[in-house]
């Protein structure tokens, strides 16, 4: 590993070792918050894939039960029929923060209680197969919202998880290595230039023993 | 407040106009981009797309990934079962451990 471009003093070796001792508790830090982001991905991917797998297949079958209306009605009495909807959802976003994370949290207002209120026609130009169909569908619309907030929950944390373990590794495989091995460098800088200053002195005393008496070792 | 919008083509969207989200049928992919960028720019919390038009937009959505709202989803269309969505998730799982886990 690359040791860092600095001068060799005392000045930047305390600097340095106050650098190390930050990164460490960085990365122990930021180990922690993915490990635990990790723990509650892991969970939260799961339940996502088990309610895409429910919503798909409900809606499947919501498909197959409006290509059923619009076999037995013509589709303009289909459209017309479907068009006018009696219920306006709106959904307001709540915060959630997981480890951090902003995530957005969906509620819905203005579903219809009743369940007679879903239908926004007559059923006197309708059939009983468009009636099945929009059932089928308002039946799948709890769970597909709450499929929209899990995956945009999922999404949001999968990007944090990346950036996290990119900044540990960042940490444990460069910046702490690299912090070590100048510390090292420093210190045996500043040792060899202690026992250079301890040989000079030495060889001074020697030569200035010798021009005062004559007197060799 | 908040709306959920659904963009798709007009004969498999055509339902959820009367379940209460409001419907934006689009054929082709240039339109349906156009949409979502207006829809994305609007307050849309939620937007569903069918999952054919999902896959030629997935630059477009892929944009909005990073950021709160709008939550874009994919829903299964009139074609057969793909498996678009489900390999949005193995890919967001494979981004955040790092390597693929088995399914």
């Amino acid at each position: 590993m690359a040791i860092m471009k600095v001068n060799p003093t005392r000045m930047e070796l305390s600097n340095l070792k106050k650098k190390l001792v930050t990164a460490r508790r960085g990365h122990k830090l930021l180990k922690d918050k993915r490990d635990e982001l990790m723990r509650q991905f892991l969970v939260l991917i799961k339940e996502t894939k088990e309610l895409r797998l429910k919503v798909e297949t409900a809606l499947k079958k919501a498909n197959s039960a409006m290509n059923l209306a619009r076999i037995v009605m013509d589709d303009e009495a289909v459209e017309t029929s479907l068009l006018m909807s009696c219920q306006k959802l709106s959904v307001e976003i709540k915060e959630k923060n997981i480890m951090s994370v902003i995530v957005p949290e969906f509620e819905v207002n203005g579903a219809s209680a009743q369940k007679e209120e879903i239908f926004s026609y007559g059923y006197a130009f309708s059939s009983g197969e468009l009636d099945e169909a929009v059932k089928a569908l308002n039946n799948v619309l709890p769970d597909m919202l709450l499929l929209a907030e899990k995956e945009k929950q999922c999404q949001l944390l999968s990007s944090e998880i990346e950036k996290t373990r990119r900044r540990v590794n960042a940490l444990e495989n460069v910046l702490i290595p690299q912090y070590e091995e100048t510390i090292k460098y420093i210190t045996m800088k500043l040792e060899e230039n202690e026992r250079s200053a301890t040989t000079r002195l030495m060889k001074m005393k020697d030569l200035m023993l010798n021009n005062a008496h004559g007197y060799t070792v | 407040m908040n709306k959920i919008a659904v963009i798709g083509e007009k004969s498999c969207i055509m339902g959820f106009s009367a379940v209460g989200f409001e419907i934006f049928p689009m054929s082709d992919a240039y339109s349906a981009s156009a949409c979502l960028k207006k829809l994305a720019f609007e307050s849309y919390a939620i937007i569903f797309i069918t999952e054919d038009l999902g896959e030629k937009l997935k630059d477009e959505i892929d944009k909005y990934s990073e950021s709160l709202t709008p939550a874009i989803i994919l829903i299964p269309g009139s074609s057969d079962k793909s498996e678009i969505a489900m390999k949005n998730i193995q890919s967001m799982i494979k981004r955040a451990v790092g390597s693929d886990l088995a399914p």
